[in-house]
């Protein structure tokens, strides 16, 4: 009885881990070569977003990776002699791609900063806010107390 | 402005930390972003940029040479850029279309594919101008043998349809998985996996045009 529910056991962990390594869906593969650096020029890209770039700082880097789809579709395109001029327009095509990925990366880096600035900016201007709303209260309480104390002292006192 | 007293002083501190408690929060909601669905809108349109007109005079029976024109586009509402392509397939009544429970796509063959970056809420359009440009009569069947897409010519090994109804086009939506650095069917969303695709259905009872009219 033990060692059927250890084999279950096994069972379901075994289907377990091989449901997670291997996704239940279909893949494919963008040419094999480019695979590598382009999902790294990608991570980068998407990284830099992550950090705060704008869409207006992402723009020039996706008109490169666009660039780059197109001239790997153009080295597609080729007939299987002209090996060399493929060759030379797959080694462009890593050179674009090597190129976004650092300018990516330049750009996580200054976003980062400007996301960690706005932030101290923020709560700062919450902090400044605190201190005078505190003010505020403390200036309203000596107004109320004031006019208190002229109320008391302008009170007259009726002869019964 | 003095104050005298211990309990005025402590009645102070708790303001400032009620005022304090009460900015910090707000600038946190008005500065954190909101969690959104993230999800692509993939759509084919007609001629005319409407989904209506998809055939010429709203006639689905095709002929050799007569140009169809649409505009297929994808919307990225992602929150990040990121790498699409479009497949198309050619298939008939009987192949298996796209299935969204296990994910599958269409096991028709795939004619061509087009792929973009797309920024986070950029849509990509482009035309997709098509003609069956070779197509023959073979025991009560017609079978597509040549198809021209955006002017570049797609050979097919011998595609038929019973009669030549019911041929559809088939364009499913793949998108690059940054975790296996592969292209998927479909794309994962708050833990699920969810897939897009568009089928345009036609029929060429009739290969060669009709004649002209006098």
């Amino acid at each position: 009885m033990t060692r059927a529910s250890v084999w279950l056991i096994l069972a379901i962990a075994i289907l377990v881990a091989v449901t997670m390594i291997s996704p239940p869906y279909p893949v494919a593969q963008i040419n094999q070569p480019l695979q590598p650096s382009l999902g790294q020029a990608i991570v980068a890209v998407n990284n830099a977003e992550a950090a705060g770039a704008t869409a207006n700082e992402t723009a020039p880097l996706v008109a490169l990776l666009n660039k780059a789809l197109e001239l790997n579709r153009e080295a597609s395109s080729l007939p299987t002699n002209q090996t060399e001029q493929r060759n030379a327009i797959l080694s462009s095509v890593n050179q674009i791609l090597t190129n976004v990925t650092n300018q990516a990366n330049d750009l996580t880096i200054t976003s980062a900063q400007r996301t960690y600035t706005n932030k101290i900016i923020t709560y700062a201007t919450g902090l400044v806010l605190a201190v005078v709303g505190t003010f505020a209260y403390v200036f309203c309480v000596e107004l109320y107390k004031r006019y208190r104390i002229k109320r008391t002292f302008q009170m007259k006192v009726k002869p019964t | 402005m003095k104050f005298k007293s211990t309990q005025n002083k402590r009645t102070l501190i708790a303001v400032f930390i009620v005022l304090i408690v009460l900015s910090e929060t707000t600038m946190f909601l008005a500065t954190a972003p909101r969690p959104q669905e993230r999800f692509f809108q993939f759509y084919v349109l007609g001629s005319n940029g409407l989904a209506a007109d998809y055939y010429p005079q709203n006639n689905p029976n095709l002929h050799v040479n007569s140009p169809i024109s649409w505009n297929v586009a994808v919307t990225n509402f992602m929150g990040s850029v990121q790498l699409v392509e479009i497949r198309v397939k050619l298939a008939n009544e009987t192949i298996s279309a796209p299935d969204n429970v296990s994910y599958a796509p269409s096991s028709a063959p795939e004619l061509m594919t087009f792929d973009q970056f797309i920024l986070d809420n950029g849509t990509w359009q482009f035309p997709f101008v098509w003609s069956i440009t070779n197509a023959t009569t073979a025991a009560g069947s017609i079978h597509i043998l040549r198809i021209q897409v955006n002017n570049e010519t797609y050979n097919i090994s011998n595609w038929s349809a019973n009669n030549g109804y019911n041929f559809r086009l088939i364009l499913e939506l793949w998108v690059w998985q940054t975790n296996t650095n592969m292209l998927t069917f479909g794309w994962d969303s708050n833990g699920e996996h969810r897939t897009a695709w568009l089928q345009l259905w036609f029929n060429m009872t009739t290969p060669a045009p009709p004649p002209p009219q006098a």
